[in-house]
Order: structure tokens, then C-alpha cells, then sequence
């Protein structure tokens, strides 16, 4: 795992979050902002849902979140569900814990 | 006043002799042969003799405010009708202000002709007013540019343009004729029209069209994919008769949107990605593999099969093919169809409409909203609420456009005129206008957000002065893209009533479904200025694996 990533996302993350897209006029969800903090530019994630739109590395947020962190495709899908269905009052705060369980996880 | 004392402004034109022709009489009676009946344009010395004649050969001008209209009309033109729009413009900045309609209509592939005056040909390098190398600005953006140096071969290059316009992967060309050669005259007997080359389909190989066949018909998961090349193909019976034959489930984007009905059993819109990462196996027809189709870069399909009439699109971006068909889509679902048998979609198909329907419910609960400011996919909503099925729906570009994909469903073909990768904004109310010219009687919107409106909005009077019912909604987050470039609160419906048109404005959810009720039935331009969230929330539902 990519703790040193993980954590800049965790102490990074935006006030608020999205649901169900990478980037929108409503701001990020977990999976756009861990991409957007891993290097990926805005115009890979806009507008997408799912979608990395990378001819080279693009794919399925899950699969290439999965594959830039280092972490188990599982956990990814668990985040990402978890950011959807939290209200968006409590999303973020929701997201930073499960961030640190993971990287408790990780012992950092 | 053109050299042979042609008559005024808008005094129609005749050859002063019935033995003698000039180069606008010559051009007009070109199009005419074309089928060509809206020329949407602005004037100016270079062009008039077209501009006078055109009337005289049962072509309406539909005279804009912007040459950037008159090119963005064009192509929704082409968009409306499957047809070959076209647009003519002046020389110089009448050619520059046009560059971004070329441009966009290159990236879109949609065939469209340019007629563009241009400087005298004595005059080159001499400092002549509206003297620019437009040749050349016109090569970038469009598929073939030329110009005209003897006036009883412009009927010989308007065919020419059309064909090259029409042939393989549609798109724009340009055709100029410089002032002093569109003048002049010509004797009538020493002008040929030629034979006008009828549209025809590039038949697939067989032997490709029996292997695509196997491979679909091994699949599990198997999906379609329809883009612009099926609308371009005229191909929406080829193609909802391959899907109702195979079972094969289907997204629609770009021009192909409503070619199936949004509410078709196998169709689930234009929402690709919740299609695409489930499925194992693609049917990519006329869909180019670009930005806004993830680059075909899909590494978890075990087959992608593609069609399209341009060989170099066959996998583009070193996408990997199983078998790629260089074919006219229409003609290559015919083959298709022939030779494939109904497949076991049912459990797949189901799934697919399991998992839409979590997503229509997410997006069901953002329309219900009652919260102020109002959510985006409420307007949506309402406004699809209120439109009939052959109903045109210009979404703009930019934010806007994620709501209108998600919230405004296509039933027709023709009806949705969608941007291109080029990124452009405001074109939407020139679409809107060519939809309103090409489909009389049916209702026209512009869904726009507040800042594309400011690109081209002075074409509303455009739709005033032609009677057209353009609908405006303006989804207004108070600026561009919301929170990160402020414009405040403007009040666009107040520029209705200046177009003869009515506006409102919009603040709180209840307002809205009585301001389009009233907009939708006025006889003319109006204005729905809709304040929303500028930071909306997004629906769930999405496909996570």
C-alpha cells in the first residue's frame, strides 16, 4: 500500500464530497480525489462516473485506484459505496475514517 | 451595387440577360440542384450576387448576427436532418468568426458546406481590404478547401463540395469565390451542371461481417454501442432491427441518440459507462474511440468488435480489435442482422435494467427535490415532462451538459444535436435555431448554462425575426462552472422581451413548471433564466464492481 499517498489524500481531503461521479460541478468523490491527488489531471475524471479516461493508464476508477495505491480492489469498492450512501453532511467525516482504518491497518 | 448595376439590397436577382449569367446566379442555382433550401449566413460585399439570387432559387436565408452562428447552424442543420447543412460568410473576419463551426463540425464529422467571399484575386499582397489567407485558416478545420478561379466552374465545385462533404466520414468543406470572380458573368450557354453523385454505402466484407458474427454470438455480456456514424448512415431501422433480432442491449451517443428510443426494452440511453464496464464484449458502430468514449481503452472486455467507414478509426489509440469492419453502419447491421440469430440476453439484459434502476432512483430523488436553489436534474426533469417525443433538446456544453445527458431522455433521431470534442460553447442556440427552421411545428429548446448563453445570445433575435419558437432555459449557477469563476446573478430573461419574447426568472422549485409551461407556448423566442445549485449533488447508483 501507498501509505504515504493514503495519507496525503486523507489530510488533503475537501470539505465536501460527491456521490457517484469522479468530478462534477458539485466537487469530487473519494475515488476522483485519490485520483486527482495520485497525479491524474482533471480531464481524466470530468464528468465520468466510472471512467478513467486515460489511453494509457485509464480503466475503471476502482481498478486503477486499486492499482495506484496498492490496495485490495475490495477495499476500493468498499470506500467508494460507503461515499455514496453517506448523506453529505457526514460524507467526509465518514471517508476520513474509513482512511484511517486503513491505514491503522497498514500500522502508520 | 455590384459592376453590372445589380439592384438593391434585397431586391432579389435575375440574370440581366437571359443569354448571360453571373457567379451568384451560377451559385445559387448549384445549391438548388443540391436540394439545398436554408442558407444561414451573414452579408457582405463579397458575397451579395449568392446572397441575391439565393432567393430567386426557393433557398431561405436565414440571416444571423455572427458569422460563428451561421457555421454552428450549418452543422445543426446536418445535426436536425441527416442532410448537408450550409453557410455563407464574408471575407476575412466573416471567414474568421466562422473557424469555430468549421472546427466544431470536424471534430463531430458532420457534413456542412462553407461558402466564403474572399478578396480579389488581382488584389493579393496589395493591402485590399478584408485580404487574408483564408485558404489556408480553412485547411486546418475542415476535410477540403478550395477556391474558385473561373466563374463557369463554380456549379463543377459546388457538386464537388457536397460529394467530398457527404463521402467516408462526413464533414465540413470550404468553398471560396473571390469578389471580383463571383461578380463577373458568363455566358449561360457555356455553363454545365454536373451529374449530381447520388450518396452511397461502403458494403462490408463478408468474411469480416461472419467472424464479427461468431464473436458476438460467443459472448455472455455482449453490448452496443451506436455513435454518430449510424445517423450519418440514415441506419436507425438497421440498427433497431439488429438489436430486436439479436437482443443485444444498446447505448446511444453523439448523433446517434434517440435512433433507438431511450424507452426501448434493450436501450439504457446515452449512460455508456454503466454499460460498458459490465460488459465483456463491444459492438462499437460509427463511434469513434475518443475523450468522450474513454479512449476504447476498456482492458476488461475480452472482444471489441468495431464498424466504421473510416479505416482509420479502426482501432485508434492502439485500442485492441477483434475484428474491425471498414463499412458503411448501416449496411454492415444488415449483414450483421442476416447473418446472426436471436442470443440468450435475458439475465444480462435484466441485470442492466436492475442496476438502471438504482440509478433512476437516484436521480428521481434530486428532481424531487423541493430545496432552493433548485437542483439541476429537477429542471431537467419538468422541462422532459413538458416535451413531446419529437421534441429537440440542444444541451450546450459544460457542466450543464452531465445533467441534460442524465436527465433529458432522446426519442427520436435528429433531436439531441450533440457538442464535440472540440469543447465548444454556446453553440447551441444556432443548433437550435437550424432544428427550428428544419422541423416547423415541433417544440425547440436551448439548455444552456449562464456562461455559454453570453457566446451567442444576440441570436435569439435571429429566432424573433424568423418566428422561430426557441425555448431558452439557462441553468444558472451564477457562473462559470459554479463556485470557481463568479458571475452573479444576471438577469438573462430580461433580454426577452427586447427579441419580442417573453422571459422568467426562476428562484424557487414551485415557479418552475408554470415559467416553462409559458415559455413552451409562446410563438417565439423566450426565456427560462433558472437559478440552481451551484454545487449540486450527484446521484448514486453508479457501477463500482
Amino acid at each position: 500500500m501507498n501509505t504515504e499517498l493514503l495519507q496525503q489524500v486523507r489530510d488533503g481531503l475537501p470539505k465536501r464530497l460527491n456521490a457517484g461521479i469522479l468530478m462534477g460541478d458539485g466537487g469530487f468523490c473519494i475515488l476522483g480525489w485519490m485520483l486527482l491527488t495520485a497525479g491524474y489531471h482533471p480531464i481524466t475524471l470530468y464528468s465520468n462516473t466510472v471512467g478513467v479516461v486515460d489511453p494509457g493508464t485509464g480503466g475503471p476508477a476502482i481498478d486503477v485506484v486499486a492499482r495506484v495505491y496498492g490496495l485490495e480492489r475490495s477495499s476500493v469498492v468498499e470506500l467508494a459505496r460507503l461515499n455514496d450512501t453517506t448523506p453529505r453532511a457526514e460524507r467526509t467525516a465518514a471517508v476520513r475514517a474509513r482512511l484511517d482504518a486503513l491505514l491503522a491497518e497498514a500500522g502508520t | 451595387m455590384s459592376p453590372r448595376g445589380r439592384p438593391e439590397w434585397g431586391g432579389g436577382v435575375a440574370a440581366s440577360s437571359p443569354a448571360r449569367v453571373n457567379g451568384g446566379e451560377l451559385m445559387a442555382e448549384a445549391l438548388r440542384r443540391e436540394g439545398v433550401t436554408h442558407l444561414f449566413g451573414l452579408g457582405g460585399g463579397h458575397i451579395n450576387p449568392t446572397w441575391w439570387a439565393a432567393p430567386s432559387a426557393g433557398i431561405t436565408i436565414v440571416d444571423v448576427r455572427h458569422e460563428a452562428a451561421a457555421a454552428h447552424a450549418a452543422e445543426g442543420w446536418a445535426l436536425a436532418t441527416g442532410d448537408v447543412g450550409v453557410c455563407i460568410v464574408t471575407a476575412g473576419p466573416g471567414l474568421t468568426n466562422a473557424v469555430t463551426g468549421l472546427a466544431n463540425a470536424f471534430n463531430n464529422g458532420s457534413p456542412m458546406v462553407c461558402l466564403a467571399g474572399s478578396a480579389t484575386l488581382r488584389g493579393q499582397d496589395t493591402g485590399e481590404v478584408e485580404m487574408l489567407d483564408q485558404m489556408a485558416i480553412a485547411g486546418t478545420v475542415t476535410k477540403w478547401a478550395r477556391r474558385v478561379y473561373h466563374v463557369d466552374r463554380i456549379p463543377e465545385y459546388v457538386a464537388m463540395a457536397f460529394t467530398e462533404a457527404r463521402s467516408g466520414r462526413p464533414g465540413p468543406v470550404y468553398l471560396e469565390v473571390p469578389i471580383d470572380l463571383i461578380h463577373s458573368d458568363v455566358a449561360t450557354a457555356d455553363v454545365v451542371f454536373p451529374s449530381r453523385v447520388e450518396p452511397q454505402r461502403q458494403l462490408p466484407d463478408p468474411a469480416l461481417v461472419a467472424r464479427a458474427a461468431d464473436v458476438l454470438s460467443s459472448a455472455k455480456r455482449p453490448a452496443i454501442v451506436a455513435g454518430s456514424g449510424v445517423w450519418w448512415s440514415r441506419a436507425a431501422a438497421e440498427l433497431r432491427a439488429f438489436v430486436e433480432r439479436t437482443g443485444v442491449p444498446i447505448v446511444t451517443r453523439q448523433s446517434a441518440r434517440g435512433t433507438v428510443p431511450d424507452d426501448h426494452p434493450l436501450c439504457f440511453g446515452n449512460d455508456w459507462q454503466s454499460v460498458v464496464y459490465r460488459a465483456d464484449t463491444l459492438l462499437v458502430v460509427g463511434k469513434q474511440l475518443d475523450y468522450f468514449f474513454g479512449y476504447g481503452f476498456f482492458p476488461h472486455l475480452e472482444h471489441l468488435v468495431q464498424v466504421d467507414v473510416n479505416p482509420a478509426e479502426i482501432g485508434r489509440n492502439r485500442v485492441p480489435v477483434s475484428v474491425g469492419i471498414v463499412g458503411d453502419a448501416g449496411a454492415t447491421l444488415s449483414e450483421l442482422t442476416a447473418a446472426m440469430k436471436p442470443l440468450p440476453t435475458e439475465e444480462w439484459v435484466a441485470a442492466l435494467r436492475e442496476a438502471a434502476g438504482a440509478t433512476a432512483a437516484g436521480k428521481d430523488a434530486l428532481a424531487a427535490s423541493d430545496r432552493t436553489p433548485v437542483h439541476p436534474m429537477r429542471v431537467c426533469r419538468e422541462l422532459q415532462s413538458l416535451l413531446r417525443r419529437d421534441a429537440t433538446v440542444v444541451a450546450d456544453a459544460s457542466n450543464m451538459l452531465m445533467w441534460a445527458n442524465a436527465g433529458i431522455a432522446a426519442y427520436t433521431g435528429g433531436c439531441n444535436p450533440a457538442m464535440s470534442n472540440l469543447g465548444c460553447i454556446g453553440h447551441g442556440v444556432a443548433f437550435a435555431l437550424a432544428a427550428a427552421c428544419a422541423r416547423p411545428g415541433t417544440q425547440v429548446v436551448w439548455l444552456v448554462g449562464d456562461g455559454s448563453f453570453g457566446f451567442n445570445a444576440m441570436e435569439l433575435d435571429t429566432a424573433a425575426r424568423f418566428g422561430l419558437p426557441v425555448t431558452t432555459v439557462v441553468l444558472n449557477n451564477l457562473g462559470w462552472s459554479g463556485q470557481w469563476v463568479p458571475l452573479g446573478v444576471r438577469h438573462y430573461e430580461r433580454l426577452a422581451p427586447g427579441f419580442d419574447g417573453v422571459g422568467e426568472l426562476v428562484e424557487e422549485p414551485a415557479q418552475l413548471r408554470p415559467a416553462l409551461e409559458r415559455a413552451l407556448a409562446f410563438e417565439g423566442p423566450s426565456i427560462v433564466n433558472v437559478l440552481v445549485d451551484p454545487e449540486p449533488e450527484y446521484f448514486p447508483g453508479r457501477f463500482l464492481g
